[in-house]
C-alpha cells in the first residue's frame, strides 16, 4: 500500500520536521509529536501492480507512476511533491525495530555544508555558491546494529625502562616481563548499513551515530524524505563486523598493559559470538554537486551533522598556500643560518 | 583554513620577532674597542698582538700587522694574535696556541674570552687558526679555508702576506652581511621542505578520530578475567656522560661557559 500522512484538521500533507522534531502540515501548521498521528487519518491506496515481476506503486495524490525500485519504502512523487510511503516494504517479517529521526532540515543541512565547504583550505571559493545542477536528498538508510560478546586472551612480552645517573654514568635499566591478559566485554549496536547504494566506507566514516536518540520506529519519521529497506540481512552483513568486534576487544584487552613501556604482542586469541541483530534506519543527507562538469557527492550523519565528502582543489589556492608555508620555512631557516655562522643571537 | 590562517599568523609574527635583532646586528657599529673594556676589568694585559718569536717578520712588517689586527679587532669585535715560533719543543702546535692565548688572558670581552689566534709553526712548518670563544662558532668553519688562502705565500717564504690574507680572510668570514651568502643554501632546502608540508595537508589521511574501541563497549559488560605478569630478566646498560672534550683539527670543547675552544691546522708548507 502507499501510504501520504493526512493533516487531520486541513487534510494537507503532513512530513516530519526535523528542526521542530515534530510531523507538521504545511498548510495550517498543525504539528504533532509522531506517535500522536492517528493512523486512521492516513490517506492509503492498494495502487499496486505486478507486470513482469516488476512491482510499480502510483501516487495515491496525483495517480502519476512513482519511481521505485525492490527496495524503496520511502519517496517524494517526482510529479505533485506528495510525500509517499509504502509500507509493503516495511511488512512484518522486515519491520524495522529502531530509528534516528533526522536533526538537521534542508536548510540547516545547505549551511552546514557550504560553512564547511570554506573552511576547506584548497576548496575553490565559489565551490557550492555557484549556481549548477545539485541534488539535496534525505536518506534514512537501513542499518544493521550488532550485538557482541567477545573474548580475549592474549600474550605479550612487555618491557619497563628505568634510566638513573650514578656517578659520570647513566644506566638504563630494561626489565622484561611475560604478560598474559583475558578479556571478556559485550558490545552493543555497533553499525553495518545494508543498502547496497551507500558505500560502507562514507557510511562508517560517518558514525558515531548517537543512540540515546533511538526511537521505536515509526513510518511517521519517513514523511518527506526517502528511505529504503534493508538489501542485505544481518546474516549477510555480519562478516563486515566481526573484525570490527575483535578489533575493538584485542584493542582494549591491550589498552590493560598501558603501565608498560613497550608491548609485543605475541599471540592473542579472540572471539567474537553475534548476540543480536537490530534493524534501525539512521539519518544521512547526501548532497551531488556538479562543478565544472563533475558531480561531487557530500554525505551529512542527519542526527551529528558530520560531514564526509571530497572537494575539488583549486590550484590557485593550492599555490597561495605553499607560497605561505615556502616564505616561511625559507624566512625561518635563513635567520637560522645567519645566527647560527654569527654564534648566537648577539 | 581558519586554523591555518591563525598558525601562519603565529609562525610569522616569531619570524618578525626573530628577525628584528639580525637586523639589528646587521646594520649596528662595532662595540666598545678592546683596550677600553679590558682596562675596565683592571687585568694586567699586553697590548701587544703580533708575537714574532721565530723572527721572520721585519720590525716594519710587524708593525703593520699589529695595527691591522687591531683595527680588525675593534671593528669585528674579537681579539687577534698573530704567532710565529721555531722550537723543537713543540710537539703539539694546538696546545701550544691554546697555552699561548690563555696565559696571556688574551680575550675580547673578558680574559680568555672571544678571539683567534694565527700561528707559523716554522719547526713543523704548518700554519695553525684557533679560535676561542664566541669566534669558535662564527669562525668554526672558516678556519680551515683561511689557512688555506695563505698556503702560497707561506710556501713561498712570504710569511708577512700569509698573514696579511689571514687578516683579511678574517675580516671577509665576519662580515655580518657574508653570512647572508649562506641564505642561497637555504632556498632549496626550503623549496623542498614547503612542498612536504604541502603534500601532508593535500593528502591528509581520512581517519575516523570519533570511534574507538570504547565507543559501543557495554562498560558494566567488560571484566578482566585474568592477568598475570611474570618477571623474565633485566638488562643493564650504560654510558659515560663525560665533560671531557678533543682538541683536534676541529672540534668544541673546554669547561664550558665561553672559554669554548677549536683549532685548525693547515697543510705543511
Ligand atoms: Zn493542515
Ligand atoms: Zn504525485
Amino acid at each position: 500500500m502507499v501510504l501520504i500522512y493526512k493533516c487531520p484538521t486541513c487534510g494537507g500533507v503532513m512530513t516530519y520536521n526535523a528542526q521542530k522534531q515534530l510531523l507538521e502540515c504545511s498548510h495550517c501548521q498543525t504539528s504533532m509529536a509522531a506517535d500522536e498521528y492517528d493512523i486512521s487519518d492516513l490517506r492509503a491506496e492498494e495502487n499496486k501492480t505486478e507486470e513482469f515481476n516488476i512491482t510499480s506503486y502510483r501516487c495515491p495524490s496525483c495517480g502519476a507512476e512513482l519511481i521505485t525500485d525492490d527496495y524503496t519504502a520511502a519517496t517524494t512523487c517526482s510529479y505533485c511533491g506528495s510525500p509517499t510511503i509504502i509500507n509493503d516494504r516495511l511488512s512484518e517479517e522486515n519491520a524495522p525495530d529502531l530509528i534516528i529521526p533526522f536533526k538537521f532540515n534542508k536548510a540547516a543541512t545547505l549551511e552546514k555544508l557550504k560553512h564547511w565547504c570554506r573552511n576547506g583550505l584548497f576548496t575553490p571559493s565559489d565551490f557550492l555558491s555557484q549556481n549548477s545542477l545539485k541534488k539535496l536528498s534525505g536518506i534514512y538508510v537501513p542499518f544493521w546494529l550488532y550485538d557482541f560478546d567477545t573474548h580475549c586472551s592474549m600474550n605479550a612480552k612487555c618491557s619497563k625502562v628505568r634510566t638513573y645517573i650514578q656517578g659520570d654514568k647513566e644506566y638504563t635499566e630494561t626489565s622484561y616481563y611475560e604478560v598474559y591478559r583475558e578479556t571478556v566485554a559485550s558490545y552493543e549496536k555497533i553499525p553495518a548499513d545494508a543498502s547496497e547504494k551507500m558505500e560502507d566506507n562514507i557510511m562508517d566514516a560517518l558514525e558515531p551515530f548517537y543512540y540515546l536518540d533511538l526511537e521505536d520506529f515509526d513510518m511517521a519519521y519517513f514523511s518527506g524524505y526517502s528511505a529504503e529497506k534493508y538489501n542485505f540481512t544481518a546474516e549477510d552483513m555480519i562478516a563486515r563486523v566481526v573484525p570490527r568486534a575483535k578489533g575493538y576487544a584485542e584493542s582494549i584487552t591491550r589498552n590493560t598493559m598501558r603501565d608498560y613501556d613497550s608491548i609485543n604482542v605475541t599471540s592473542a586469541d579472540t572471539d567474537a559470538k553475534m548476540t543480536k541483530a537490530t534493524y534501525a534506519f539512521l539519518p544521512v543527507w547526501r548532497y551531488a554537486y556538479r562543478y565544472k562538469g563533475i558531480d561531487y557527492i557530500f554525505s551529512m550523519n542527519g542526527q551529528t551533522g558530520k560531514i564526509i565528502g571530497k572537494p575539488p582543489k583549486s590550484a590557485s589556492k593550492i599555490f597561495i598556500v605553499f607560497l605561505f608555508l615556502f616564505l616561511a620555512v625559507f624566512w625561518g631557516g635563513s635567520l637560522l643560518a645567519l645566527y647560527l655562522s654569527w654564534g648566537g643571537v648577539f | 583554513m581558519k586554523s591555518f590562517r591563525i598558525t601562519m599568523s603565529v609562525i610569522y609574527g616569531v619570524l618578525l620577532l626573530l628577525t628584528i635583532p639580525a637586523l639589528i646586528k646587521l646594520t649596528s657599529s662595532p662595540q666598545e674597542p678592546v683596550s677600553s673594556v679590558r682596562n675596565n676589568k683592571n687585568l694586567i694585559v699586553t697590548e701587544q698582538r703580533v708575537f714574532d718569536d721565530a723572527d721572520i717578520l721585519s720590525d716594519s712588517e710587524e708593525k703593520a700587522l699589529e695595527k691591522k689586527a687591531k683595527e680588525l679587532a675593534k671593528k669585528r669585535s674579537l681579539d687577534i694574535v698573530l704567532v710565529t715560533v721555531n722550537d723543537e719543543n713543540v710537539n703539539s702546535p694546538v696546545d701550544y696556541t691554546r697555552n699561548f692565548y690563555y696565559t696571556h688572558d688574551f680575550g675580547y670581552e673578558d680574559s680568555k674570552g672571544t678571539g683567534v689566534l694565527y700561528m707559523i709553526d716554522m719547526y713543523n712548518r704548518v700554519p695553525v687558526a684557533s679560535t676561542f670563544g664566541k669566534a669558535n662558532q662564527s669562525m668554526g668553519n672558516a678556519r680551515d679555508s683561511i689557512l688555506e688562502a695563505s698556503h702560497d705565500d707561506l710556501a713561498s717564504g712570504d710569511y708577512y702576506d700569509a698573514f696579511d690574507v689571514m687578516l683579511d680572510e678574517t675580516d671577509k668570514t665576519l662580515n655580518p652581511a657574508s653570512a647572508l651568502g649562506k641564505i642561497l643554501i637555504v632556498l632549496p632546502v626550503s623549496l623542498v621542505g614547503a612542498g612536504i608540508i604541502l603534500l601532508m595537508l593535500l593528502f591528509k589521511p581520512n581517519v575516523n578520530t570519533d570511534v574507538n574501541a570504547n565507543t559501543y563497549l557495554d562498560a558494566d559488560q567488560y571484566d578482566l578475567v585474568e592477568e598475570k605478569d611474570n618477571y623474565i630478566n633485566t638488562i643493564r646498560t650504560s654510558r659515560t656522560i663525560s665533560a671531557g672534550g678533543s682538541t683536534g683539527s676541529s672540534g668544541r670543547s673546554g669547561g664550558g661557559g665561553s672559554s669554548s675552544f677549536g683549532s685548525s691546522v693547515g697543510r705543511k708548507f
